[in-house]
């Protein structure tokens, strides 16, 4: 092997971490734990409160597409009912006026 | 135990469970703390520096642990996490944490059994390196790592690798060269 190889080689090898730092990597783990743990605790509140306004506005939803279907169906009852109605009148008012007119002698 | 290889705590599918646990992240730290620090270290040669971005590296862990795969997974994502680290804190503030390298006191720590002189000279010199060579030294001779991996680590192509080694290495023959040419003058 070439010998600047072996130089660098032994220059840089691995260095010891001092003593106290996995120590101080653990206290300042257990100084971020609370965080998750008070942020999930907001988390299940608003997902809670977001599943309970779904399920309202659902439900609310759910009622005006019903009333909106029921109005519907009414004013097409309507429609077809004067329809119905006129068709009639313009028979009968038919029927008047054949009457009305003067035979042919 | 070969310099890249170092036991694995808890391996099998538990492991990750277990790191989970504080006790078991300890073990996890002593196990990789001397690599991600000395890559810190080698690249910095600041202790105060090396130390604070390998907690961070560490803390950066702690929170990402969902997305770790595996232990083989873990060590490569510490040493991807402490070289990007280590670029980015170089980049943004420039070379304002890095002690002086003239008239540096060698740490105290346990130095390799070579020649100190030269072990000392050799680091000044890779630490005077610009930032990506720098890395791809360290990686190279630290961590023992081959192009293909020291491209996968630092996200660049294998080819730019092999470039930065080979400009650093002749770099640093050019200024190991004008040491040695400047050592006896200075004598005389």
């Amino acid at each position: 092997m070439d010998p600047l190889e072996n130089d660098f080689r032994e220059a840089l090898s691995r260095e010891p971490a001092p003593d106290w730092f996995a120590e101080r990597v653990m206290a300042r783990v257990r100084e971020q734990k609370p965080q998750p743990k008070q942020s999930l605790g907001w988390l299940r509140w608003a997902a809670a409160v977001a599943m309970v306004v779904v399920v309202i506005g659902g439900v609310r939803f759910d009622q005006v597409r019903r009333e909106r279907l029921a109005g519907e169906q009414a004013k097409q009852q309507l429609m077809l009912a004067l329809q119905v109605t006129g068709s009639k009148l313009h028979m009968a008012q038919v029927r008047v006026q054949s009457i009305d007119r003067p035979r042919p002698e | 135990m070969e310099a890249g290889q170092v036991a694995q705590p808890n391996v099998g599918t538990t492991w990750k469970a277990a790191a989970r646990e504080e006790a078991g992240f300890a073990e996890l730290v002593h196990t990789h703390q001397s690599m991600v620090y000395s890559l810190c270290w080698h690249f910095f040669r600041n202790r105060a520096l090396a130390e604070e971005i390998a907690q961070d590296v560490f803390l950066q862990l702690f929170r990402s642990l969902d997305s770790i795969e595996s232990p083989q997974h873990l060590e490569a994502w510490l040493r991807r996490t402490a070289s990007n680290r280590c670029i980015d804190h170089y980049r943004k503030r420039g070379r304002q944490g890095e002690v002086p390298l003239e008239g540096l006191v060698e740490p105290a720590s346990p130095v390799p059994t070579g020649d100190p002189l030269m072990i000392g000279m050799v680091r000044k010199l890779v630490a005077s390196l610009p930032d990506a060579q720098r890395m791809v030294v360290v990686l190279r001779y630290q961590e023992d790592l081959d192009a293909t991996e020291i491209a996968t680590t630092l996200g660049m192509p294998v080819q730019t690798v092999w470039s930065h080694l080979r400009r650093a290495i002749a770099m640093l023959q050019e200024k190991a060269g004008r040491k040695a040419n400047a050592a006896p003058k200075e004598g005389n």
